[in-house]
This record gives C-alpha cells, sequence and structure tokens, in this order.
C-alpha cells in the first residue's frame, strides 16, 4: 500500500475525497449508462458523447442536450440553455471560494472547479467544516467522478446501442421520466412549488401556439418572474425575508 | 465524406463552446465573488431557473395524454424509495401499458 502510495504520490486527501465522493459515484452510474444508451437511440455517436462527458461534465445539460438537439433546434438556443442550467455554479462557485482561497493558488483553483458539480461541491464543503480543503481533496472526488462519469456514459452508449427497440412505446417517455428524478434533486422546498406550476402551464400553453424552443424559454422566464416578483413583495410586506 | 468531416466538425465545436461557458460558470463565481456580492434575489433566481427549465421541456409530454400524466404522477410518488432504474421501467412499463389499455378500449389519450 505504502509503494503503491509513493509511486503515485498521492495523498491522503486526495484518497479521502475519493473516499468520500464514491456514494455518489455509484448513484450516478445508473444515470450515466441510461445516459449513453438514451443518446445511443437518439443517434448519437459515441465520440459526441464523450465530448460532452468529458468537456462539458454536467448531468442535467447533457440530458438536455440529447433529448433537445434535433435538426429544428438552433444551437444558439441549446447553448443558451445550456448556460442557464449551469449558472447556479456562479452560486457554489461563490460559497466554495472562502475554503479555497485560503488553500490553494489560482492555477490549483482554477483546475478544480473543473470538477465541480453539485455533488463535489457538497462533499467539499463539508470537507471543509472539519478540515482544511486540499487541492489532493477536490482533486480526488473530482477525477474520481469524472472518470466514472465518462467511462460508464460511454458504456451505456455501448449497451444502448445493442438494445433494439421494437416497442418503441416507452423510449419518448423515459426522458420526461428521468426529468423528474432529476427535478428530484433540484427540489429545494415548498417555495419551487408555485414557480415550477407556473413554468409547466406556461410551457404546455405556448407549446400549442408557437412552434420551437420558447415554450421552454417562455416557461423559465415566467418561472423566475414568479420569484422575482414573490422576493419583492414579501421584502415590501413581510417583516422577515423568507420562510 | 466531406459533409459529414464538416459536420462532425461543427458538432465539436459546439460541445466545445458549451463546455467553455460551462467552465466559465464554474469560475466566475469563485472570481468574482471579492468584487461583487450576489443579492438573495440573484441566488434565488439562478436557484429556480434549473427546474423551471427542466419542467417546461416536459410538461407537454407529461400532460400530452392520460398515460402520461398517470405514470409521470406514480414515478413522482415512487421515485424517492426505489433504485433509480426501478423507477425508470414501472414508469416506462406503465405509460407502454396504459397506453395499450386505452387503445384496448377504444379511448384515445389525450386530455
Amino acid at each position: 500500500m505504502a509503494k503503491y502510495k509513493k509511486f503515485f504520490r498521492l495523498s491522503p486527501d486526495f484518497h479521502a475525497g475519493q473516499v468520500a465522493i464514491l456514494p455518489i459515484c455509484l448513484s450516478a452510474i445508473p444515470f450515466a449508462l441510461v445516459l449513453g444508451a438514451l443518446s445511443a437511440k437518439k443517434g448519437w455517436q459515441i465520440w459526441e458523447l464523450a465530448a460532452m462527458s468529458g468537456i462539458i461534465f454536467a448531468g442535467a445539460s447533457q440530458f438536455i442536450l440529447i433529448e433537445q438537439w434535433t435538426a429544428e433546434r438552433s444551437v444558439i438556443v441549446l447553448w443558451g440553455i445550456v448556460f442557464l442550467v449551469n449558472a447556479r455554479h456562479i452560486l457554489m462557485g461563490a460559497a466554495i471560494a472562502p475554503a479555497m482561497a485560503s488553500q490553494m493558488n489560482m492555477r490549483q483553483s482554477l483546475i478544480a472547479l473543473f470538477f465541480l458539480t453539485d455533488e463535489v461541491w457538497a462533499v467539499s464543503l463539508k470537507r471543509a467544516k472539519s478540515f482544511s480543503l486540499s487541492f489532493a481533496f477536490m482533486i480526488g472526488c473530482g477525477i474520481t467522478l469524472y472518470l466514472t462519469w465518462l467511462m460508464m456514459t460511454m458504456l451505456g452508449h455501448r449497451i444502448g446501442q445493442l438494445i433494439s427497440d421494437p416497442s418503441r412505446w416507452g423510449l419518448d417517455f423515459a426522458f420526461p421520466l428521468i426529468f423528474i428524478m432529476l427535478l428530484g434533486s433540484f427540489y429545494k422546498g415548498k417555495t419551487d412549488i408555485v414557480p415550477w406550476a407556473i413554468a409547466a402551464i406556461t410551457a404546455k400553453l405556448v407549446y400549442h401556439l408557437f412552434p420551437g424552443p420558447w415554450y421552454i424559454i417562455l416557461g423559465c422566464i415566467t418561472g423566475c418572474s414568479y420569484v422575482v416578483l414573490a422576493h419583492k413583495l414579501s421584502a415590501k410586506f413581510g417583516g422577515a425575508s423568507d420562510d | 465524406m466531406i459533409e459529414q468531416v464538416s459536420a462532425d466538425f461543427l458538432v465539436a465545436v459546439v460541445i466545445i463552446a458549451m463546455g467553455f461557458v460551462t467552465y466559465i460558470t464554474r469560475i466566475s463565481g469563485f472570481l468574482l465573488i471579492r468584487y461583487v456580492t450576489l443579492s438573495p434575489l440573484i441566488h434565488k433566481v439562478l436557484e429556480t431557473i434549473p427546474g423551471t427549465i427542466l419542467i417546461a421541456i416536459i410538461a407537454p409530454a407529461v400532460f400530452s395524454g392520460f398515460a402520461e400524466t398517470l405514470s409521470a404522477g406514480l414515478i413522482i410518488l415512487l421515485f424517492r424509495f426505489l433504485p433509480m432504474i426501478v423507477t425508470l421501467g414501472i414508469g416506462i412499463a406503465t405509460v407502454a401499458g396504459l397506453r395499450l389499455a386505452l387503445i384496448q378500449m377504444g379511448i384515445e389519450n389525450t386530455w
């Protein structure tokens, strides 16, 4: 064991990161396999999938991409959607900045941040509470999840190529079902219910009125407008900031 | 042949561009925090965006018919308790089964 560590020169912190991220890696595997398989069914080539997993490395946006990227969709719109879905990383980067800045130099931070997903972020913040958050730890988390995700999405693609789809009855509905499960991880509490309901209703209506991606854009805008409105109203009339 | 290579090249460029903007989201909060503070409202909006986009994408499909809505409702109840693959299988089987049942009964699968 000591020889192995000496050979790779990996610190205990690196291994601590791997251990910390392991349960998340395990729960990510079925999602990765399904993503790969669905991408194969949707006609994606394996190198395109590998590029997505390796360069974008963001699950929710990857699912959206493989579902939405058709001949009719403008890539500008898709690019915008990827940006918006991942915009929450801005908050995460800001929140973890103090823990990182005290322990790593800028170059290390910029490398570690490449692997920042919700889970890596949460695990790293937790680590920072009892220990100092080291570069080795974050890389241990990040590279482990990254390789798991990359390998498993590609494996899923291979599997998806093998599965013939005689009944195409359910496949189309696989995406909404997966998105429901993704929504489960985004769900923060009761305050999400109304914005999401507004987004859903708007999207359903707009979908039938206008072709194109407008139902997604307007659903998002109306849902977020409600959040802004509710925030402004509670600031004006309520005493406490939110409940 | 040429068309395929140039099409592939375009796809690669787009994916790289998406990866680039995603990386920007990952570093910008870290880099900017010393210069700007993010208001609670910005926090709320940025946290709400992904959920609204996901639900907007699925809303037309989920509400397209009786079979789909029922299947989605079932999955919402079950997904926290069962492994992901199992709930996915149940959802797909449910929607396929209900669609078939509705056809057999001569009822149109729509709202």
